[in-house]
């Protein structure tokens, strides 16, 4: 622009200073009206730079709070799990709660975290072997679910394997986990399981 | 500056004449559409101030949610570390007992938490598994500094979660101070997060006494 103006004012001061300023005036409102539309474009970019900012800053906004909830969902599930397994462990240890053959007796029920929970005739049992899968109880809760697999192993000892499903679900009715759990676990679709497995 | 410099030097009527016929260029094109240009400008103003203020105080939501996130994840691992500790007591007790040649089914397994087992609120410091109770309401828990990452009782900064641990021994009929071989921990963090309300995350764990040892439970 510098440029441009010393051109045309050298070309006209010597005559008519006022004409030349008017002719720069004309041709700088030529290019205004070229120009027109930029003011558009300007606000169109600027706009469009803020929205994506915004819109990115959204999206890793949006997963951090899902990772962290389901974080915290696991965390619920997973101490579901473990009290399972504490209390399948504390029956086994110190009752012998729990069938290792079809020859074996097993105890008709057992009480963890306040509430009874029957102990059902094991799903598969052989001489030397036998699991039981504990109705779904909800210990602080939560809905779990252990089964604990007996067997005998080659030097007459017994290998006892508790496996425990901790989930972030609640039962929908708290004084019948046992009939509820299950269902509410389904329909749950932000429901999380964790496990835990004892082997010894 | 050249430019001003030659226009203040001229003499004054020449400047008025091409004023005044400016003057009438502008007021012959624009008649028509006199007035336009403010509102079409004040509708510009406010429509490109909208495209702009709502990503921004989008933004700024999405921000202040992230800072939410951290907090929470801070938070449940806080709790996760106290259920951690006390179950690291348990087995340590665990631990005695096996170790101990003679005399080792005498150890309480929940010796050093039976003080405080009885509903009220205590604190836990993972970093020495020192227990002491709250007495009352407990205070947060500290770092070592403001910049501080290792969270317990012994720092000099306050931080903005706090910890209540509770433990008592579950009954048929509830959970009371009276020794069963059960005993139920709850651990709640509670925390504030910038202009959000107060928050709070809570989760419970079961302890058995799971080998025979000296309380007759």
């Amino acid at each position: 622009m510098k440029y441009k103006f010393l051109v045309f004012s050298s070309e006209f001061l010597e005559k008519n200073t006022i004409r030349a300023l008017f002719m720069l005036k004309t041709q700088n409102s030529k290019l205004k009206t070229n120009q027109r539309g930029f003011t558009l474009l300007m606000a169109a970019i600027v706009s469009s730079i803020v929205l994506s900012v915004g819109a990115a800053t959204f999206g890793i906004a949006l997963k951090q709070v899902t990772l962290s909830s389901i974080g915290r969902n696991s965390q619920f599930a997973f101490y579901a799990a473990d009290s399972g397994t504490e209390c399948a462990l504390y029956w086994d240890i110190r009752f012998i709660a729990f069938a290792t053959s079809s020859l074996s007796d097993a105890r008709d029920s057992i009480t963890c975290d306040e509430k009874s929970i029957t102990v059902p005739a094991p799903a598969a049992q052989t001489a030397t072997a036998a699991t039981t899968t504990l109705p779904y109880y909800a210990p602080n809760g939560y809905c779990a679910r252990i089964t604990i697999a007996k067997s005998l192993n080659d030097t007459n000892g017994v290998d006892t394997v508790i496996h425990a499903d901790g989930y972030s679900t609640k039962p929908s009715n708290a004084s019948d986990p046992a009939g509820t759990c299950e269902s509410a676990i389904d329909a749950d679709p932000q429901a999380l399981q964790r496990s835990v497995e004892l082997h010894y | 500056m050249k430019n001003s410099f030659q226009l203040s030097s001229f003499p004054t009527a020449p400047k008025l004449r091409w004023a005044g016929r400016f003057r009438q260029r502008t007021s012959a094109s624009f008649r028509a559409s006199r007035g336009f240009t403010l509102v079409e400008t004040l509708a510009a103003v406010s429509l490109l101030s909208i495209a702009i203020v709502a990503p921004m105080v989008l933004t700024m939501q999405s921000i202040s949610s992230a800072y939410l996130a951290r907090d929470q994840i801070t938070a449940f691992y806080l709790a996760q570390e106290a259920i951690e500790s006390v179950h690291a007591i348990r087995d340590g007790q665990i631990l005695q007992i096996a170790l101990t040649p003679s005399g080792g089914q005498s150890v309480d397994l929940f010796g050093p938490l039976a003080p405080y087992a009885n509903g009220q609120p205590f604190y836990i410091d993972a970093t020495d598994n020192n227990i002491r109770a709250c007495g009352g309401a407990c205070s947060p828990l500290k770092t070592d500094g403001p910049n501080g990452t290792l969270y317990g009782y012994s720092g000099t900064t306050n931080t903005i979660f706090t910890r209540t641990v509770i433990a008592c021994y579950v009954q048929a009929n509830g959970c009371t101070s009276n020794p069963t071989s059960e005993m139920r921990l709850t651990v709640t963090v509670s925390w504030k997060t910038g202009s959000f309300a107060q928050r709070s995350f809570t989760i419970s764990e079961d302890l058995y006494r799971w080998i025979e040892d000296g309380s007759g439970t």
